[in-house]
């Protein structure tokens, strides 16, 4: 989170995760090169090795970075390779830019007309396999990543809203399709029936099966949670004004410190009057305290039920972004906000009103009478925040570690938090 | 009894690493990167086979022989072999033709041309080398007692029409511009290659037109000279896909051609 704006905010965890994601770049491409001239026969075109070494990195990148997200919700372990997807992103754009560009150059260059028109139009039809202008769909490919790596600081993400930023970036699944057809069609139809195309074959299909299933999987586990969901209060005889409110279930059945996750409308009787049906709501539980935010982070939509508390604050599991569970606002001088929700512990079941305060609604937490069980698992929690709070011998950004609690990953150049904002 | 610190860890960008995802990425991360290198290997050994292409690097060099400029610009030198007749093409993906257009007595005049030899399956081609500026022209005309013998266009050898299955290719690429130089992945600069003038070639695998198992045939139109215009661009469409195509056998030079009959492409 920052307050005034750097290029990059640049910590130890993004230099380390830099440099190992660019030595093994390095490493794929010298291995690919070397291999294709050791085991040529007669010498190869180095720059068609480029092409395929650089065509094959990418996408092999792509696969990879498609797969952090569901994995990471299956394990939090992969939380670090999440955080700094961005640079994996944009570097696999980089990638592609080299592999279109070496094609436009060497295929497209050095004749009687434009490069660009000359590969892109090379095929001439739709419905032929092997006449398929199989170039297209790698540039419209391109076009996407170019749009999504062009507005992936947070410079953008403040100018055009988390949501519509987080739209434009859903669409590199708009982008894996073209590039499966474009391998697809470009190696496996041509080159198929020899060791090449076969290998593609079975490299690219696994690829496929598995980005596909960790999104299946990860999927119907999200709808499995959210359909157990909770049930709306039709008629509450000695406390009436809670009818509508919905029953989150037992205040054990969240661990000290972090949340349950509860989708309004997920369970019986519908969302609950005023309520938003899909919506989630993240129930925090800490030192005795209940409180409920939208499990929608405002960085970037991160899934905050899945984050902890850290220094009092709800803490997105994604990029580290902060907000105080009371209020939803994050702690000064951050000026970021998400929606509350009102809540009420009745011995210990914990209800919600599903109906969304304004962002930035202070909201006075319900209170649980803590068991000697409780009072153990404080102090544990204690003991962990102790263990994982911000350390401030890293290197953080700009005055981020000074007079705030509140770390966060921001980059963008505005309003988020206390420091500075970067990518 | 009390959580175990290390297993409870939860991972923050600006924080410190916990221990429990330390491991996982000590093991997990350099797995993961070997995994890539191995299919990176995998995938480069699986390659088909480059061709047996050759371009000439280095300086370039004299070629003496007789020109003839139909079909294509060809330099005849004698005593070479079946490759003595070599296709000449420019620098980049054009090819000779422009360059001897406006010259009178050219045709079949017997020249000494500086440049760089392209060959495969004994079928030769000379890159003219651009010279290195005013004055310095890579094609002299070589004083010579024997009288200019012009070839206007390709020898039919006077057989019926056959109908013959192979690829279109640009003959610079596939003689060893370009590795591979034939293929879909290779047709937009094979397009632009013929469309440039270098001339075409349908490469014939299978031996149907009984020179082995290559075959190279230079395209030629019904009247044995080479293609332009429209007859050019009936063929580039099918540049660089396996097609079949009917025409008279004949000869060029020490290349092979085939007259293509007309209208079969539209």
């Amino acid at each position: 989170m920052t307050n005034r704006f750097v290029w990059v905010s640049w910590n130890r965890h993004k230099r380390v995760y830099d440099a190992v994601l660019g030595l093994a770049m390095l490493a794929f491409l010298a291995v690919f090169v070397m291999g294709s001239v050791v085991f040529a026969e007669n010498g190869v075109d180095p720059m068609v090795v480029l092409i395929r070494a650089t065509g094959t990195l990418g996408l092999v990148m792509l696969h990879l970075i498609l797969c952090i997200g569901p994995l990471s919700r299956f394990t939090d372990r992969v939380a670090p390779l999440l955080y700094n997807r961005r640079h994996f992103g944009v570097a696999m754009f980089c990638v592609g830019l080299v592999h279109a560009g070496l094609v436009l150059l060497y295929y497209g260059g050095f004749g009687n007309t434009d490069p660009v028109s000359a590969v892109l139009l090379s095929g001439r039809s739709f419905g032929s396999l092997g006449a398929f202008p199989y170039e297209m769909l790698g540039f419209a490919a391109l076009v996407i990543l170019f749009v999504m790596a062009a507005t992936s600081h947070d410079f953008w993400l403040d100018l055009l809203s988390p949501g519509v930023w987080k739209w434009i970036h859903m669409s590199v699944y708009a982008a894996y399709p073209l590039l499966v057809g474009h391998v697809a069609i470009g190696v496996l139809a041509v080159d198929g029936a020899d060791a090449f195309g076969s290998a593609w074959t079975w490299v690219l299909g696994a690829g496929v099966v598995c980005v596909v299933t960790l999104h299946l999987v990860a999927g119907l586990r999200e709808l499995t949670r959210d359909e157990m969901g909770s049930t709306v209060i039709e008629a509450d005889e000695v406390a009436p004004e809670r009818v509508g409110w919905i029953t989150v279930g037992s205040v054990d059945d969240i661990p000290e410190g972090r949340a349950k996750v509860v989708c309004l409308g997920g369970g019986v009787g519908g969302a609950g009057d005023g309520a938003k049906r899909g919506e989630r709501v993240a129930v925090f539980r800490d030192k005795g305290r209940i409180s409920a935010v939208t499990n929608v982070c405002a960085h970037q939509g991160g899934p905050l039920g899945e984050g902890k508390i850290v220094d009092g604050c709800v803490t997105c599991p994604w990029h580290g972004y902060q907000f105080q569970a009371d209020s939803g606002l994050s702690p000064p001088p951050y000026t970021d906000r998400i929606a509350t929700y009102q809540v009420r512990v009745d011995g210990r079941t914990v209800y919600l009103d599903p109906r969304a305060l304004a962002p930035g609604t202070r909201v006075e937490p319900a209170f649980f009478e803590a068991s000697p069980e409780d009072e153990r698992l404080f102090e544990d929690v204690e003991v962990d925040r102790a263990d994982s709070s911000i350390d401030r011998s890293v290197d953080l950004p700009g005055d981020q570690s000074v007079g705030t609690d509140a770390g966060g990953d921001a980059e963008d150049g505005s309003s988020h938090g206390p420091v500075e904002t970067g990518f | 009894m009390a959580e175990d610190r290390s297993d409870s860890g939860f991972y923050i960008g600006y924080s410190s690493l916990p221990r429990r995802h330390r491991v996982f990425l000590v093991v997990a991360v350099p797995l993961a990167i070997a995994g890539m290198l191995v299919g990176a290997l995998g995938l480069a050994m699986a390659q088909p086979a480059w061709g047996d292409g050759f371009w000439e690097t280095g300086d370039a060099r004299e070629f003496r022989g007789t020109l003839s400029l139909e079909p294509y610009p060809m330099l005849h030198v004698e005593g070479a072999g079946v490759g003595d007749s070599y296709l000449l093409v420019e620098m980049g993906k054009f090819g000779a033709g422009d360059r001897f257009a406006d010259l009178e007595g050219i045709d079949g005049a017997t020249v000494a041309i500086r440049g760089r030899e392209l060959r495969r399956d004994g079928r030769r081609m000379i890159e003219i080398d651009p010279g290195s500026g005013e004055g310095d022209d890579p094609v002299s005309v070589l004083p010579s007692d024997k009288p200019a013998v012009r070839i206007r266009s390709a020898v039919d050898e006077g057989g019926d029409v056959v109908t013959i299955a192979g690829e279109i290719v640009d003959s610079k690429c596939y003689l060893g511009a370009m590795k591979p130089g034939a293929g879909r992945g290779h047709k937009a600069c094979a397009t632009l290659c013929v469309s440039g003038g270098i001339p075409p070639v349908l490469v014939v695998r299978d031996g149907e037109a009984g020179e082995g198992a290559v075959s190279y045939l230079l395209l030629t139109d019904a009247a044995g000279r080479g293609l332009r215009g429209s007859g050019l661009e009936a063929i580039e469409p099918m540049i660089a896909e396996g097609i079949e195509v009917r025409g008279r056998l004949g000869r060029a030079g020490s290349w092979r051609t085939l007259r293509l009959e007309p209208g079969q492409f539209d």
